[in-house]
């Protein structure tokens, strides 16, 4: 079974800010330009990035070395920590503490097991606020008592996730939504509470025709 | 990690919030259940520009109040008068006032492109803001771009 690996994303040109067609720009420029398509003026800087480049070895150089999987004519310096393959200086992908191949760090990257290539994660602090509102619109005293604990619950991750991510805002909103959860909880709690009390005593009390 | 925040944009279903961060830009796409976060690096940023731009969704809402004003106006002016002037003063004068300060206003936009993603930070009110950043980026990926090690020299033959 083979699985072909994801293809590497299109390398994006300098493009006009408004209609997003290639700037020509000479390199490392930087001053006002005008876009040759919708004549719209505008404040630049264009940079020239140096690309790393990788020395690798030749095979005929190394012969002791076995050759990298990708790449024949390449001597293989490392092999792949994930599935055991030979790899050249120019196939291997240190991240998080492994050394990979190429086909390897893609996989993982799709799958989202290297946390510095995740680019997706889960909104806490969206998931405590649809559980409040969800116990505020919906039955918020049958299901206060479920919903309000997971909103503070969601709540307090989302605290933590953006005192991971460095981020300041919107921590008094979800303190907010966590402490409203809990209301409702609390709430809901005390009417089903009584609801039951109440339930309980008229099935226990005395019926109307039993003895005075 | 140091922070800045530059600016956000808010919809209903979604927030974009843009921040300055050490070594990058950061875009953070806040949907109800998941965030997205896409970064610009400065060693790898290939242009940074600012220009001014007609604030569209502030001028389409209030193109959008005032038609609905002045139709709701038209409509009762002469069966309602009195409705017609609250429809009017409610709706028409807040909508017109706003197409006006769009109009007047312009925000500056600052973008920061790279290879596989572009920022783009729009600014109403806080221009000097933005101003700030695109001149403080600029700095920022000129001194990544030179701090990277030099190439290897060619092998001799």
């Amino acid at each position: 079974m083979s699985s072909a690996s994801p293809a590497a994303p299109a390398l994006q040109e300098p493009q006009c800010p408004r209609c997003r067609i290639p700037a020509f720009l000479p390199a490392s420029w930087s001053g006002r330009a005008r876009c040759g398509g919708c004549q719209l003026e505008y404040e630049a800087t264009s940079f020239t990035p140096r690309v790393l480049a990788v020395t690798t070895r030749r095979i005929e150089e190394m012969v002791d070395a076995p050759p990298c999987a990708l790449h024949a004519g390449n001597a293989a310096t490392v092999t792949c920590q994930r599935c055991g393959t030979f790899a050249c200086d120019l196939c291997r992908v240190d991240q998080e503490g492994m050394t990979l191949c190429v086909s390897c760090f893609d996989r993982l990257t799709a799958e989202g097991a290297l946390a510095t290539t995740r680019a997706k994660e889960r909104n806490w602090g969206g998931i405590a606020s649809l559980c409040v509102i969800g116990s505020v619109v919906g039955c918020g005293i049958y299901l206060g008592w479920l919903l309000g604990p997971i909103a503070a619950w969601a709540a307090w991750r989302g605290l933590k996730q953006r005192a991971a991510n460095g981020e300041t805002w919107g921590r008094a909103g979800l303190v907010t939504t966590g402490v409203i959860g809990l209301l409702f909880a609390g709430l809901s709690l005390t009417v089903l509470g009584i609801i039951l009390f109440g339930i309980g005593s008229a099935a226990l009390g005395p019926s109307p025709g039993g003895a005075p | 990690m140091s922070r800045t925040h530059l600016g956000r944009s808010e919809s209903i279903f979604k927030q974009v919030r843009a921040d300055l961060l050490d070594d990058c830009v950061e875009v953070v796409q806040l949907s109800t259940l998941e965030i997205h976060r896409k970064r610009v690096f400065f060693d790898e940023t290939r242009m940074v520009t600012l220009h001014r731009a007609i604030p569209h969704d502030l001028l389409w809402t209030g193109v959008v109040f005032a038609a609905i004003g002045g139709l709701i106006g038209l409509a009762l002016v002469s069966e309602a008068p009195v409705v017609a002037l609250i429809a009017g003063l409610v709706f028409f004068l807040p909508g017109a006032v706003m197409a006006g300060i769009a109009l007047a206003l312009r925000s500056s936009v600052l973008t920061v492109q790279g290879p596989r993603f572009q920022a783009r930070v729009v600014a109403v009110l806080k221009q000097h803001r933005v101003e700030q950043a695109y001149h403080h980026i600029r700095h920022q990926v000129a001194a990544a771009q030179s701090a990277l090690p030099p190439e290897p020299a060619a092998p001799a033959s």
